[in-house]
């Protein structure tokens, strides 16, 4: 197997070496391109006149184009939109009292861009909604009332209210399934059956007809609010009388009387109608829901969908640490690529807006997170190490401990040979010459074949010459650089300092002849005048 | 040939490659021809190795300095060397022959068959032949864009930097593809000379 390498490395050497071509050939070629392009300047100018009416052609072709997109457009606009009132249930009921319709979200969509907008839903003076958010939640949203719906799946449903008036009914068993978000507090579902109303005089009013709901708002007020129970925001002004006539029957009797019967998908763009018909069970609501989704269901069957979205907001938010916690959960090969893709993406767009840190710490979670492979790790290591060196200009001595890093993180790594010469660089930056010198033996060791490995045992020699002043070891090293590489690039130092060297440990034999050998190898070398002058006063 | 010729082609042997381009306006021929010269047995070498095809290295040469010919006025970056911006050009057009071919033969096979391999074949008289079959045939098998820049830095002898900077891209990225089609070509040059051990 030793033959074969030393076989591989000799083709790989010899293999490379260009094909010298006859000047007769050369001549030819020249000959015949020039004819070409002869040829080619001729039919230009031959074709100009033609040129000129195809020119007249494409641009009258291009006028009647130009002429007939706008009615096309007009016509699509109205098309979509015609499309949009159809699917979108608001649209459609325009002037009724109640409108009903179900949401369900759709996290596949959010994971594709960085930064969504969340559709908002309000209902204007007249009107009153009655949404199914997500499977858990029956939300009747009374009028001037406007909601954000963050997220509604199978699995949790938090809706952002701004402004207005919100009942919620949950269904089916679970705590900690509804969350509603005012700029007040942050209401958490634990029993069954709550309202809440805010404004941005009044603040936040919560009653609960049912079960048990906690609120956790900014002052750091953490409790749970019982049934039959009330709980106002702090600072608050009188509220007004809208929540004193929702009395409880009333409110369990809309939710009775309207049974949801056209099932919606809810999407960033708009609503779409759903194929499967509806049933009276929201839980099978739930599934049949997904069934809509393919992508969302196969995401859903490993539950890392919301990791992945939890993990994008978490990053928008630089919460690194839960970021990281995230990261560990991640299992499946699919999720944990598109985690890779999105944190890459969201390390270039900070590059690309100046903030260097956070790219590094986004990098970061890659080259620390578990589940991620090895190619991946090594990838966002070296972009992290470019980062430090190019646009953080970190101090060598940070750069050092990086690379060090580099070696302990991935022994067997593409770039390690790249990076071993990198330690020996910062090495001679910092002027730690005793590890730059085991560094570049180490190196000559371990990569013989690499094309560095000539540089570097010149450079050994005229470190331990130059710094380190060991004469004997130096001149052993240039003998040893000069049966290497013969013809090498540096051989023509390599002799004089083999000379200089063999004079000062006084074997005139050696430094007599590599003299010989300079002189008949390099007559007008840069050295010579140097060693005529040597000459007189030694060899003599 | 007549002694103001002579006098003429000595004169311009003396001059750098970018001044040669600039002067392509007053002594078209003259220059042309030297910028062929000094330069047409490199892009020959960077397409052959690219086809596998010597044929195919003459065509895509011809069209690198026809473009020369018939462009030089629009060059614009004349900070670099002028050899960069010729393996600029040549790499751009290996690529674009590259896709050619592969489109025709897509057509012609139905897609059953993707990538298209250079079949014309050179007969090599020098002493390093066998080593350079060994590596065409390798080369062969690295995928198209990794290939080129395995090409520029080895029959180019292009630095990592200067590659980045012809194709405008990250030096780490160039460094990374080069070594990945390093380690590839080990290998599959490894496979090529087991093989022919076992048939000896």
């Amino acid at each position: 197997m030793q033959k074969h390498e030393h076989q591989i490395n000799s083709i790989l050497e010899k293999g490379f070496s260009r094909l010298v071509l006859d000047q007769n050939d050369i001549t030819m070629a020249t000959e015949q391109i020039i004819r070409r392009a002869k040829e080619v300047q001729f039919q230009e100018k031959k074709s100009s006149f033609l040129q000129f009416q195809k020119t007249r052609l494409y641009a009258i072709a291009a006028l009647i184009l130009l002429c007939s997109i706008p009615p096309f457009i007009y016509m699509y606009l109205n098309f979509k939109r015609s499309i949009i009132i159809r699917s979108n249930p608001i649209e459609k009921h325009q002037n009724e009292r109640i409108k009903i319709l179900s949401l369900a979200g759709d996290p596949g969509k959010s994971t594709e861009s960085l930064m969504t907008t969340k559709e908002m839903i309000a209902t204007n003076t007249k009107s009153q909604l009655l949404l199914a958010a997500g499977t858990r939640a029956r939300v009747l949203m009374f009028e001037s009332t406007s909601i954000k719906v963050d997220r509604a799946d199978s699995v949790k449903t938090a809706i952002s209210l701004n402004n207005g008036l919100l009942s919620v009914n949950v269904t089916g068993s679970g705590t900690d399934t509804v969350i509603i978000k005012t700029n007040q507090a942050l209401f958490t579902q634990i029993g069954t059956f709550f309202s809440i109303y805010t404004d941005s005089i009044n603040g936040s009013v919560l009653h609960v007809y049912q079960g048990k709901v906690r609120v956790q708002d900014r002052f750091g007020t953490d409790l749970i609010v019982e049934k039959g129970w009330s709980w106002t925001s702090k600072g608050r002004k009188e509220i007004s009388e809208r929540t004193k006539h929702l009395i409880e029957s009333d409110i369990n009797q809309v939710f009775k009387n309207n049974k949801i019967e056209k099932r919606i998908l809810w999407s960033q763009d708009f609503f779409l109608s759903a194929e499967h018909n509806s049933e009276k069970n929201p839980e099978k609501e739930s599934s049949s829901l997904n069934v809509c989704n393919k992508e969302t269901m196969a995401f859903e069957s490993h539950g890392e969908t919301d990791l992945i979205s939890a993990l994008k907001v978490q990053i928008e938010n630089d919460e690194f640490p839960h970021a990281a916690k995230c990261i560990a959960k991640l299992k499946n090969t699919e999720t944990i690529d598109s985690a890779f893709k999105l944190l890459i993406r969201v390390s270039q767009y900070n590059v690309s807006v100046f903030k260097y840190k956070t790219a590094l710490n986004v990098l970061d979670l890659i080259i620390e997170g578990n589940p991620f492979r090895m190619n991946q790790r090594e990838d966002a290591w070296i972009q992290s190490y470019f980062l430090h060196k190019e646009y953080l200009n970190s101090l060598p001595e940070k750069r050092l401990s990086l690379v060090k890093n580099y070696h302990r993180l991935f022994p067997d790594g593409n770039m390690s040979d790249d990076m071993a010469s990198e330690e020996i660089d910062l090495q001679l930056l910092l002027k730690n010459y005793q590890q730059a010198v085991s560094g570049m033996e180490n190196y000559i060791k371990k990569y013989p074949h690499n094309a560095r490995n000539e540089y570097y045992s010149y450079l050994l020699a005229t470190i331990v010459r130059e710094q380190l002043r060991k004469e004997k070891v130096a001149l052993d090293l240039y003998k040893q650089y000069i049966r290497n590489y013969q013809k090498g690039k540096y051989e023509e130092d390599a002799i004089y300092w083999t000379i200089q060297l063999s004079l000062l440990t006084h074997d005139q034999n050696t430094a007599e002849k590599m003299r010989k050998i300079y002189v008949e190898k390099y007559p007008n070398g840069r050295w010579s005048k140097e060693l005529r002058r040597i000459n007189m006063t030694s060899f003599k | 040939m007549r002694r103001d010729t002579v006098e003429k082609s000595e004169c311009i042997r003396v001059l750098e490659d970018w001044e040669l381009v600039q002067n392509l306006y007053i002594e078209k021929e003259f220059c042309f021809s030297e910028l062929v010269r000094r330069h047409y047995e490199l892009v020959v070498n960077i397409g052959y190795r690219f086809f596998s095809d010597m044929q195919l290295a003459r065509d895509n040469a011809q069209e690198v300095f026809l473009k020369l010919y018939l462009d030089h006025e629009n060059i614009k970056q004349m900070e670099q060397p002028f050899v960069h911006w010729l393996c600029r050009v040549t790499s751009n057009n290996c690529r674009s022959l590259y896709r050619k071919k592969n489109s025709e033969l897509k057509a012609v096979t139905g897609g059953k068959v993707d990538f298209w391999y250079g079949e014309g074949e050179h007969k090599l008289d020098t002493k390093n032949s066998e080593s350079i079959k060994y590596v065409n045939e390798a080369l062969k098998k690295i995928n198209a864009n990794d290939r080129i820049f395995l090409i520029l830095s080895h029959i180019a002898e292009l630095k990592t930097n200067e590659i980045a900077e012809i194709e405008k891209i990250p030096e780490y990225t160039v460094r990374r593809k080069i070594k990945r089609a390093e380690k590839k070509l080990h290998k599959l040059i490894a496979q090529l000379v087991l093989e022919d051990y076992a048939k000896a």
